[in-house]
């Protein structure tokens, strides 16, 4: 059964999952640190809420693409990482792909329909 | 394809660990958050506006938790489980309403469970064992001699009929003939048994695709000379029973009738022919003469004058229809022979099954008039059901709304009213199976194999499957009404007005309803009635206090008591027992199929004409007085007619008719075979034997006394009359017989009415599957009239309050009320008219002495349906009638 989809806020659907997994492809995080970094690297375009968040890992976690661990905090508190597996890294290549080509043929068609405006 | 495997096992993973994955998700909300109210503090705010900062932008936890716990697909399971545990609860609030509708369920569901499993037995899973049974057919030969078939089989020989379509080729890609099982000795003495013999051509194994499961089947050499090679094989069932399955067995002999016979081969596994009754032993045709089990002289197998109770098979060449392979075989067989006789061949066609022999058009509709009368009453408990659950809709409305305004999805309304259904219908399949197990018990009574009274994988699936459909069939309607309830309405009280719309739909059901059972009601009447007639039928013989006695004793063993000797004793000694109040003799017993039959003439008459055929019996003094035929003019044959006196012959009042135009039968001189001609001393009563349709055939009754030297010295049957129920005589005549000589075969004491089961079996299955199920529809239309006919006075008790205020007198009230209950009753039994009424004429041929569309069935089904409306519907009238008006209006 495919994960049901859920509108996340300020985000384009389906794009929510891409963007954990290209944050996780660096280093394993938590879960509040998927949320922050999301924000800040989109220099607070994408604000990720708890709502959103928390079911998008879980379906992630259940198609095997990110692995989670229980660790310690550099602030000694106790959370949960999240890592990515091999099949989430050949995931993250096929949906980023997919992503460009899409979004390419997308500028493509609005940049025609401009100069024809113009 | 792996993610989904996986998305899979990882839910199972968390539905099994669902405390800890619970567990989980807390802790990890409660570090994020931790985290959140950190970074806040590090941004420059004090503890307290940290937290609330926190816990803003988190929201609800609990909607976090639910809306993370939904992303697996484990959570359709939990909330299927909730809707269950719901369900049960609620089941178990109103017990009154689960009784009645799992009681509904499982008599609909259990009765056709029933009736499909003795169908499928019956007529569809082929016989065990056999290959392909798809296009094995069984060729039912009739010849129609001049305008009229003198019996269903006609005279013809079967086995010479099997060898012109083999030879021939062109019809079928094979074609075997098989004497239908008859019982046969197996051993002698104390320990002898009785088994059923297969008398079959040696195609009859690789036609039906039998390999053997030790030594070998059939060779064609086993068929070619009459009595030179006694060889037997035996089924599975007997291998086990009589040798342990030990591979001596083959080679050894067995003793069949007195004959020994070698055992060459043990047929497969499973399978013990392709009849109701299961074979022990399969002779080839050559050695049947031998063994006593075909009296006829010469080559019975290819005289075109012997009847046999054979069957002809065959396997459906790939490319050919059955109609293109009828009419080949009509050519071939009205080009062989038979020219003298006049006679035109018919072949009909017809899929072999259990019920097959004689499987007539009347076995076959029955079968699929039972499983039509099933579904019906299923049908009936489902609108019945369904009623009940739109009827609890409209109590349940305020929760249902309740439940609607705080946020529950209608598709989750609706797929909780369908666990309901669901748990409803697995209860009541449930009470079905145990319903159909007695059923099926019951069912024991008909020749059907066991096998076919017994609840087993398939018949669990099938009902499984019919529990399925009739969930969703009584589920859907009750559902969808309830998801689509307006919450705002449910929650103000819209009681009093009453959802139109809901009792339009439970009237049409209810319409359905009263039509189907009407329909079923009117099968049950025209069945019963059937059956009544035919009890009705004099059969000429008392069958039902006669006993059967027979044993094989054979010629050529004279052992401690000399045959005739025996003979004389054993009737002596049978008389003497307390209870038996008649014994004597004949050849042929009544109800078989074995007479000799033939032309007769009359002493002094030139030419009678081409009709006179007679069947030939010879009798011991006191027969008629045993069997119970009257005699109707003259006098009986006694024991003064000895072989000294004139020769004396009874005839029937069938063949007295025959004779009648040459002056009064009684005193001619009739010549029938060797002998000299027997004066006509009397005219019994028609013996109406083997079917109840037939006029009854001519019977010509001599002395056996007076009958040729192997006759009155033969192996006679003996007719024993008893008092009470002859059941009760039959283990001591058999312990009586049996101890007067120690070599003696099997001695078979059968009840008489034993051998009429057949002939009477599509009736009476006819009549108790459509009483039964008649019986069924009326009560669960009974009880649903019943219980809706009520709902519906209940649900204008405020309307009716009014009009008792306004001063409406009572009659006017009940008058109101009853008229528009009985609107749906009637337009119901109008329609069942109508479905009946066409219905009907196809029943036709599975009736007797009843028209199809006989009007005390239709008139009684009618009223009877209307009387159990009327009282449903009265007794909730004159309730209503005297509501307090004060009460019902203060209800809302």
């Amino acid at each position: 059964m495919p994960p049901r989809e859920q509108t996340a806020t300020d985000l384009v659907q389906g794009t929510l999952h891409m963007l954990i997994l290209r944050t996780l492809a660096l280093e394993p995080m938590h879960g509040y640190g998927i949320g922050v970094r999301l924000e800040q690297v989109s220099q607070g375009v994408f604000k990720v809420n708890a709502g959103s968040l928390f079911p998008a890992l879980v379906r992630l976690e259940r198609s095997g693409w990110v692995a989670a661990e229980w660790r310690t905090t550099e602030n000694n508190r106790r959370a949960k990482y999240y890592a990515l597996t091999p099949d989430g890294r050949a995931a993250l290549k096929r949906e980023q792909r997919d992503w460009e080509k899409q979004t390419e043929a997308i500028s493509r068609i609005l940049k025609t329909s401009l100069d024809q405006l113009a | 394809m792996k993610a989904s495997l996986g998305r899979f096992i990882n839910g199972l993973r968390a539905l099994a660990r669902r405390r800890r994955r619970d567990e989980d998700l807390d802790h990890e909300l409660q570090s994020y958050l931790e985290s959140a109210i950190e970074a806040n503090m590090a941004a420059g705010m004090s503890r307290a506006d940290a937290t609330r900062a926190a816990r803003l932008a988190m929201g609800s936890l609990d909607a976090v938790k639910t809306d993370t716990r939904a992303a697996g697909w484990e959570s359709m399971l939990e909330t299927s489980g909730q809707d269950l545990r719901y369900s049960a609860r609620l089941l178990r609030r109103s017990p009154g309403f689960t009784a009645a509708a799992v009681l509904t369920l499982g008599l609909g569901i259990g009765g056709t469970t029933a009736a499909f499993s003795v169908v499928d037995a019956l007529f569809v899973r082929g016989p065990e064992g056999v290959t392909n049974p798809g296009t094995l057919r069984r060729l039912y030969v009739k010849r129609n001699e001049g305008t009229s078939a003198r019996s269903p089989y006609g005279i013809s020989n079967i086995w010479a009929d099997a060898e012109l379509i083999r030879k021939d080729g062109s019809a079928f890609a094979d074609v075997a003939a098989y004497r239908v099982p008859e019982p046969v000795d197996l051993g002698r003495g104390e320990s002898a048994a009785r088994v059923r013999a297969s008398v079959v051509s040696e195609r009859y194994f690789p036609l039906l695709g039998i390999r053997p499961a030790a030594g070998r089947l059939f060779l064609p050499e086993d068929e070619r000379v009459l009595g030179a090679r006694p060889v037997a094989v035996i089924s599975d069932a007997l291998w086990q029973s009589q040798f342990a399955r030990a591979s001596e067995a083959i080679g050894r002999e067995i003793l069949i009738n007195g004959r020994p016979l070698q055992i060459v081969g043990v047929a497969a596994r499973g399978f013990l022919g392709i009849d109701a009754d299961p074979v022990g032993v399969w002779i080839p045709s050559a050695m049947a003469f031998a063994l006593g089990l075909e009296d006829t002289e010469g080559d019975w197998r290819v005289r075109n004058d012997v009847i046999t109770d054979s069957s002809l098979i065959a396997r459906l060449a790939p490319g050919t229809s059955e109609v293109a392979a009828a009419s080949q075989t009509n050519t071939v067989l009205s080009h062989a022979a038979h020219a003298e006789l006049d006679q035109t061949p018919e072949v009909s066609i017809q899929p072999i099954s259990l019920a097959g022999y004689p499987l007539d058009t009347r076995t076959t509709n029955l079968a699929l008039w039972t499983a039509l009368a099933a579904c019906l009453v299923l049908l009936i408990a489902c609108a019945n059901v369904a009623n009940l659950l739109l009827a609890r809709t409209v109590t349940r409305r305020r929760e249902l709304a309740m439940r609607l305004s705080l946020g529950a999805g209608t598709s989750r309304i609706a797929r909780q009213h369908l666990t309901e259904s669901a748990v409803l219908g697995l209860l009541g399949c449930g009470v079905g199976l145990a319903i159909a197990a007695w059923a099926m018990d019951m069912m024991r009574e008909f020749p059907i194999p066991p096998d076919a009274t017994r609840i087993d994988a398939r018949v669990l699936g099938v009902s499984l499957a019919i529990t399925a459909l009739t969930s969703v069939l009584f589920g859907v309607l009750p559902a969808s009404r309830a998801s689509r309830l307006d919450p705002m309405a449910g929650l103000k009280n819209a009681q009093a007005i009453g959802d139109m719309r809901r009792t339009r739909m439970s009237r049409t059901l209810v319409a359905i309803q009263v039509s189907l059972s009407f329909a079923l009601l009117v099968g049950a009447g025209l069945f019963v009635r059937s059956l009544d007639r035919i009890a009705a039928v004099r059969s000429g013989v008392a069958w039902n206090r006669l006993l059967v006695i027979s044993t094989n004793i054979g010629p050529d063993r004279y052992g401690t008591l000399p045959r005739q000797e025996f003979f004389a004793l054993a009737q002596t000694r049978l008389a003497a027992m307390p209870g038996i109040e008649h014994v004597s003799t004949t050849t042929t017993p009544p109800f078989g199929n074995r007479y000799s039959s033939g032309p007769y003439d009359i002493e002094g008459v030139k030419q009678i004409g081409r009709h006179s055929g007679a069947s030939l019996n010879y009798v011991g003094p006191d027969y008629f007085e045993t069997i119970g035929t009257r005699i109707v003019r003259g006098r009986a044959i006694l024991a003064t007619d000895t072989p000294d006196a004139e020769p004396v012959a009874v005839v029937s009042e069938s063949m007295a008719a025959e004779m009648a135009p040459y002056g009064d039968p009684i005193g001619m001189c009739v010549n029938m075979y060797e002998g000299p001609c027997s004066r006509v001393v009397g005219i019994a009563e028609t013996q109406r034997d083997h079917l109840l349709f037939e006029r009854g055939r001519p019977m010509l009754f001599r002395a056996q006394a007076q009958a040729p030297h192997q006759i009155s010295h033969g192996v006679p049957t003996i007719l024993a009359r008893t008092n009470g129920a002859p059941e009760s005589h039959q283990a001591a005549i058999r312990a009586a017989l049996q101890g007067l000589r120690t070599d003696l075969p099997y001695v078979s004491v059968e009840p008489m009415a034993e051998r009429l089961r057949s002939t009477r079996l599509p009736f009476r299955l006819g009549a108790s599957i459509f009483s039964a199920f008649g019986v069924l529809a009326l009560a669960l239309a009974g009880v649903g009239l019943y219980g809706l006919l009520g709902y519906f006075v209940a649900e204008r008790t405020a309307e009716i309050g009014v009009r008792r205020a306004l001063g409406a007198p009572s009659e006017s009230v009940v008058a109101l009320v009853t008229r528009q209950s009985l609107l749906p009753v009637v337009i119901g039994v109008v329609a069942g008219l109508a479905v009946a009424f066409v219905g009907s004429r196809y029943l036709g041929s599975m009736l007797f002495g009843v028209e199809p569309r006989d009007a005390v069935s239709f008139v009684g089904a009618g009223l009877f349906l209307v009387f159990t409306a009327l009282i449903a519907t009265l007794a909730p009238a004159f309730r209503a009638t005297r509501i307090d008006p004060i009460v019902a209006l203060r209800q809302d």
